[in-house]
């Protein structure tokens, strides 16, 4: 078990006062000194002060015990676990209090880093060397895109879906421009900040003017787990209506889709089904489960998916000309996607394939997107001096 | 008045106009101090009419807020950009023609990439390569020469496809382009100097050429901005060591109009080059010797004098030993 010596010294400063008279309460002093979760590189030591039977450090990194006990320093209700991290780290994380019989999983009071997402937010500790990317961060003002928002009519669900779709600024009709279907769209732009990205990549002339289409799920876990219905949606009905709508390019090193986790795999097989359509994937975190033997275990919604990461391991078929592919090494599905670049490569396609030290989450996805945008549509950067 | 200034530059070949070329915005040098000082030497009246290019930045053309706005009621933007959308959409013959002849040099630009990595990766590996040094040394000079001679290859090659298409195409001759070029002429009377501002140089050099290129900034002073500058050197040469997608190696994208000779223009070099990498900086200098590589920062200048440059303060070159060295150097 990993030690700190800011815990150890405060420690010694307990025990050396007990039964003095010392007017500062030691505790107090020391959570007033410091940052949390204190930063002893490459020691972290989370912190918990207040009333409670047990202290849990409860997040998401794969490889280590998902449930951390807090040990409670002697005399004091403050409790701490210290957790080593190599630099350039970045771990979400909550805190699980459990006191009269009841558990509750809380955000570190004393850390004032959080991360947002679907389910709510959690907490975060940031390792030596890891920071917020300069292009990602609030504040660096850039030219706003405009959002249009569709009713795409589709015979595939029977119903209209809805569609955001973001245009650049300075967008010309006269102009034609590139396409990125991103699935989950709103939660991009909502826990990536993909909208506010896009700007910055394009005022930087990192990433070329573009259209992005952006997709809101119906039934997700459905739809997006290698379901023929939804790659017919995006190709035959998505498709024809952005080209009607706006002026794109036609080419399919000018067409891309995007997605994360399940969203991942929904990109991967609407490329797959279709093609010569889609000449650029970007896919992170991708829940591409596959078996070498026996059935697979991890629920029927990945059957689909599991089926068809087996066939075309099997038998890699080309699905598009350039493939960047990102994944967390704390999260689960980091094999999966080490084992998708071998086939995707005798597919055919350009790999890019980047590891993080993060896990399976929208910070992670957002910190990668400057790198696999710009890779995959390079902007005119290597033009402009201005 | 005005007009005489220029008359009297044009009736006396020796004495060239002034050509000024800055690095990008920024660096506490503005356009207002630059006329000022022309101004001040006598090579423009006080207060005289300048016109602007703005091509460079597309669709933000003549946008006035980006130039200085202490000289916005004395620049008139020629619109070099708008211009030539215009000729497209009245010339569908020479839009298409052009089309073609910018996918002719992009397949071009391809295929001199991707023999210049092979050849950039062979350079750098043999100056890692130990053995013995009399060997290696002409090995690596013949490499050198390798990407040298390649380099010449392309920009033949490029002006070889674009004089193909003018001489094919006629575009001064055509009808459309006329028009622009006549209301363009227009627009000029009464401007003293030209400022060409920076932003993207392929859009900037084939709206320049469109327009007429060197003649069109003949007889007037120059003063030339970050892109603005590359265009008016002998040899554009785009760089980036580290652009977001990964390792970028310098390439020669076109000839320039060649008014300002004897460098190759490097803006934004401290934050687009890895100048700590000597072995890179001197592969770039010697691939472009005896043109110095100039640096240019925010901030920089240099003036025209003679046949040589007189740099401002900071300004500085890469040596063929990939050193940064005074530009230009000291006698």
């Amino acid at each position: 078990m990993p030690r700190s010596t800011a815990i150890a010294a405060l420690e010694e400063r307990l025990a050396s006062r007990s039964g003095g008279a010392d007017p500062v309460d030691p505790v107090g002093a020391f959570l007033a000194a410091n940052e949390f979760p204190l930063a002893e590189p490459p020691l972290y030591t989370f912190v918990y002060r207040g009333q409670a039977d047990a202290v849990r450090l409860r997040h998401w990194v794969h490889g280590l015990q998902t449930s951390a006990p807090f040990r409670r320093l002697e005399g004091t209700d403050l409790w701490c676990y210290t957790l080593e991290l190599p630099d350039e780290s970045r771990v979400e994380y909550k805190i699980e209090v459990l006191a009269g019989g009841r558990a509750e999983w809380i955000e570190d009071p004393l850390n004032p880093h959080r991360a947002r997402d679907p389910f709510g937010a959690n907490s975060v500790v940031q390792a030596r060397g890891y920071e917020i990317p300069d292009w990602a961060r609030e504040g660096e003002e850039a030219r706003r895109g405009e959002m249009d928002e569709l009713a795409v009519e589709s015979d595939v669900f029977e119903s209209a879906r809805h569609v955001s779709v973001y245009r650049p600024a300075d967008f010309r009709a006269n102009r034609r421009y590139p396409l990125l279907i991103v699935h989950d769209g709103g939660d991009y732009v909502e826990y990536a900040g993909l909208r506010h990205v896009l700007d910055r990549l394009i005022d930087r002339f990192e990433i070329p003017r573009m259209i992005v289409a952006l997709l809101h799920p119906g039934d997700r876990m459905s739809e997006y787990s290698a379901d023929p219905a939804h790659a017919r949606f995006v190709a035959e009905e998505l498709l024809p209506r952005l080209e009607r709508d706006y002026p794109l390019l036609p080419d399919p090193a000018s067409r891309g889709l995007m997605g994360a986790s399940l969203g991942a795999v929904a990109s991967f097989h609407a490329a797959l089904e279709h093609p010569g359509r889609f000449g650029r994937l970007l896919l992170q975190s991708g829940s591409f489960l596959f078996t070498d033997i026996g059935a697979n275990e991890s629920g029927p919604v990945f059957d689909r998916v599991v089926d068809m990461m087996n066939a075309y391991r099997a038998a890699p078929t080309p699905i598009a000309e350039k493939a960047f592919v990102s994944v967390g090494v704390y999260e689960p599905l980091v094999s999966e996607n080490r084992a998708l670049i071998p086939a995707l490569r005798r597919g055919g396609a350009d790999v890019r394939f980047v590891e993080s030290r993060d896990g399976h989450n929208w910070e992670n996805w957002r910190d990668r997107l400057r790198e696999g945008l710009s890779w995959l549509f390079p902007g005119p950067l290597w033009m402009v001096y201005e | 008045m005005r007009v005489s200034r220029r008359r009297r530059a044009a009736d006396n070949p020796g004495s060239r106009p002034p050509l000024v070329l800055l690095g990008p915005r920024g660096g506490g040098l503005a356009l207002l101090d630059v006329v000022r000082g022309l101004e001040a030497g006598g090579a423009l009246s006080p207060g005289a009419r300048i016109a602007a290019i703005t091509a460079g930045w597309r669709d933000r053309e003549a946008n006035e807020g980006l130039i200085d706005p202490r000289l916005a009621d004395r620049v008139v933007d020629l619109e070099l950009y708008r211009r030539s959308d215009r000729i497209a959409e009245a010339d569908a013959e020479l839009a298409r023609a052009h089309r073609e002849v910018r996918d002719r040099l992009k397949s071009l630009r391809r295929a001199y990439n991707l023999r210049l990595h092979g050849l950039i990766e062979a350079h750098r590996r043999l100056a890692e390569l130990r053995g013995d040094a009399s060997v290696l040394r002409a090995e690596r000079d013949e490499a050198l020469k390798a990407i040298r001679r390649l380099d010449a290859r392309h920009l033949d090659r490029v002006v070889e496809i674009r004089s193909e298409f003018e001489r094919h195409m006629t575009p001064p001759e055509r009808e459309a382009v006329r028009r622009q070029r006549r209301e363009v002429q227009t627009r000029l009377e009464g401007a003293e100097a030209i400022v060409l501002e920076g932003g993207h140089i392929g859009n900037l050099l084939s709206r320049l050429r469109l327009f007429g290129g060197r003649k069109l900034l003949d007889g007037r002073p120059v003063i030339g901005r970050s892109a603005g500058a590359m265009v008016l050197t002998e040899r554009v040469v785009l760089f980036h060591d580290q652009p977001p997608w990964g390792e970028g190696h310098p390439e020669v994208f076109d000839a320039g109009l060649g008014i300002a000779e004897g460098l190759v223009a490097l803006p934004h070099a401290s934050a687009r080059l890895a100048l700590d990498d000597r072995m890179r900086g001197a592969r770039l200098a010697a691939r472009f010797s005896p043109a110095s590589c100039v640096l240019l920062d925010p901030g920089h200048r240099i003036d025209r004098a003679g046949h040589g440059w007189n740099g401002g303060d900071g300004v500085e070159r890469l040596d063929t030993a990939g050193r940064r060295v005074p530009f230009p150097t000291a006698a």
